[in-house]
């Protein structure tokens, strides 16, 4: 037997160490706008403790005119998690930046179906097989 | 109208750390020691050096790995390629070169410690899987390495010219050869930036932290190890194994059996030397199961894990080197 396709160890994240999986945080706002307020408030009060505290991950400001506020998350695992975060108080959004950083990046989605789970009986009955026609040898 | 750029401003007047770019990008710059804001704007440049910036990735990056250089420097020549020109850095091939050697002594002596049984060629091939350029890439794309490394694919000629020496390429497959030429190119590169990183905190913070940080990310990493085992001959190979261990000659004894005569019959075996049950196997014909049972046999022997041993290089201090026991040379199997 040859190995045609080479084995590649996989990695176990927390056996020998921790790499956290939030890449980069962006952060995008608008000057003008009424619903960026909180936004502008949490970048200019709550935001730099907070970076000083996570020096794991790249943190970017940068305005987006004529938008609602938008915090976007990058993930190793080269997914993006984004959450809009218009009319929100600088408590709301901490929270939210919150659950970014925590954030592993996979998927929620299901990826297989739905068990089939039947609250009615079945008519039939469950199939048993003393109950069935006796095996002739 | 908000000030966030004056607030960011004012941050800049405390730190000379200053790039100015026309649509007030501001970006972070966060590190353990050094926390910098800094602004970026097209035409004004008051930063001296303007090749060799380190980018906020790049701390985020030594933060993310628990990486403590003396001098962001390092990090940033041991991300550099070769290929890459804009740069007054020299490239990292003197870490690669002390990098890989250092890999792979840490991993040789792990798996040396762990297996003392195991034949030298299972060994060379469980290293080989662990420090190979495979592993080293899929490790170096999970720590997202791709985004702090600096390199360019149009002249990298030698990795094109390693990997044509490597499969001769046909005229029939080679859009399929130059699809899988691009794609290994960065996998060479970081590859070679994982090795040169292990390579520049071998030089900088001394071998302890180079091996904790091959333990703590290389080792760490989960393979199967019996997959590497691939055995022809197990019933020759245990006979000769039980000779050689001077124990009775392994015999067969089927255990259990069902459906004989039928179309999916189950055989199990065990293995036997004298009243010693070595191994079980199963099978849906008795070659089958005897194969699959000597198999087990070889590989229980073989892969006999030593679960508390002391790595030599772990010796540091006279009175660690005082209660030192190596562990006893292994004897190899003769296939």
């Amino acid at each position: 037997m040859t190995l045609t396709k080479s084995l590649i160890p996989k990695a176990k994240n927390g056996v020998g160490a921790f790499v956290f999986s939030c890449r980069k945080i962006e952060f995008n706002y608008c000057e003008r706008s009424g619903s960026s307020y909180g936004m502008i408030k949490y970048l200019q009060n709550h935001l730099i403790p907070f970076a000083k505290i996570n020096p794991q991950m790249e943190i970017v400001v940068t305005p987006r005119p004529s938008k609602h506020p938008l915090i976007t998350g990058t993930y190793l695992n080269l997914k993006k998690k984004q959450v809009c975060v218009k009319n929100k108080n600088p408590d709301e959004i901490a929270e939210i930046v919150k659950l970014i950083r925590d954030n592993t990046g996979v998927s929620t989605k299901k990826r297989f179906k739905k068990p089939v789970i039947s609250t009615t009986k079945s008519i039939r009955g469950i199939w048993s097989p003393f109950h069935t026609r006796p095996h002739l040898i | 109208m908000f000030s966030l750029f004056s607030l960011v401003k004012n941050y800049s007047i405390i730190n000379r750390n200053i790039l100015l770019r026309h649509n007030c990008f501001v970006t972070i710059r966060s590190f353990s020691n050094t926390n910098t804001f800094y602004i970026e704007e097209k035409n004004k440049i008051t930063h001296k050096d303007q090749k060799d910036v380190i980018s906020p990735a790049l701390y985020a990056f030594a933060a993310r790995m628990h990486l403590n250089f003396s001098d962001p420097k390092i990090l940033l020549q041991a991300v550099t390629h070769k290929s890459f020109s804009d740069t007054n850095l020299s490239p990292n091939k003197r870490f690669k070169e002390l990098g890989k050697c250092a890999i792979e002594l840490y991993i040789t002596e792990y798996f040396h410690m762990k297996f003392p049984l195991l034949h030298t060629n299972y060994l060379e091939k469980i290293v080989n899987i662990y420090n190979g350029i495979g592993t080293l890439s899929t490790f170096g794309s999970e720590i997202g390495l791709k985004y702090v490394m600096r390199w360019s694919e149009s002249t990298d000629l030698y990795i094109s010219s390693a990997i044509e020496d490597q499969s001769g390429s046909t005229d029939e497959n080679n859009v399929l050869y130059e699809s899988r030429k691009i794609s290994n190119k960065i996998g060479y590169v970081m590859a070679q930036a994982v090795q040169a990183i292990v390579g520049a905190l071998y030089l900088d913070k001394g071998p302890n932290s180079a091996r904790k940080f091959v333990q703590d990310y290389l080792l760490s990493r989960d393979l199967d190890i019996q997959q590497v085992y691939d055995v022809k001959t197990p019933k020759k190979d245990l006979s000769a194994l039980m000779r050689r261990l001077g124990r009775e000659p392994p015999i067969s004894r089927l255990l259990f059996e069902a459906g004989r005569l039928t179309k999916e019959p189950i055989f199990v075996i065990g293995v036997y030397s004298d009243t010693e049950k070595l191994a079980e196997g199963f099978g849906s014909n008795l070659k089958m199961a005897e194969f699959r049972a000597a198999k087990n046999a070889l590989v229980n022997y073989y892969f006999k894990e030593i679960k508390d041993f002391t790595l030599p290089s772990a010796i540091d201090t006279h009175q660690k080197q005082m209660s030192y026991i190596p562990t006893k040379v292994c004897d190899t199997p003769a296939s």
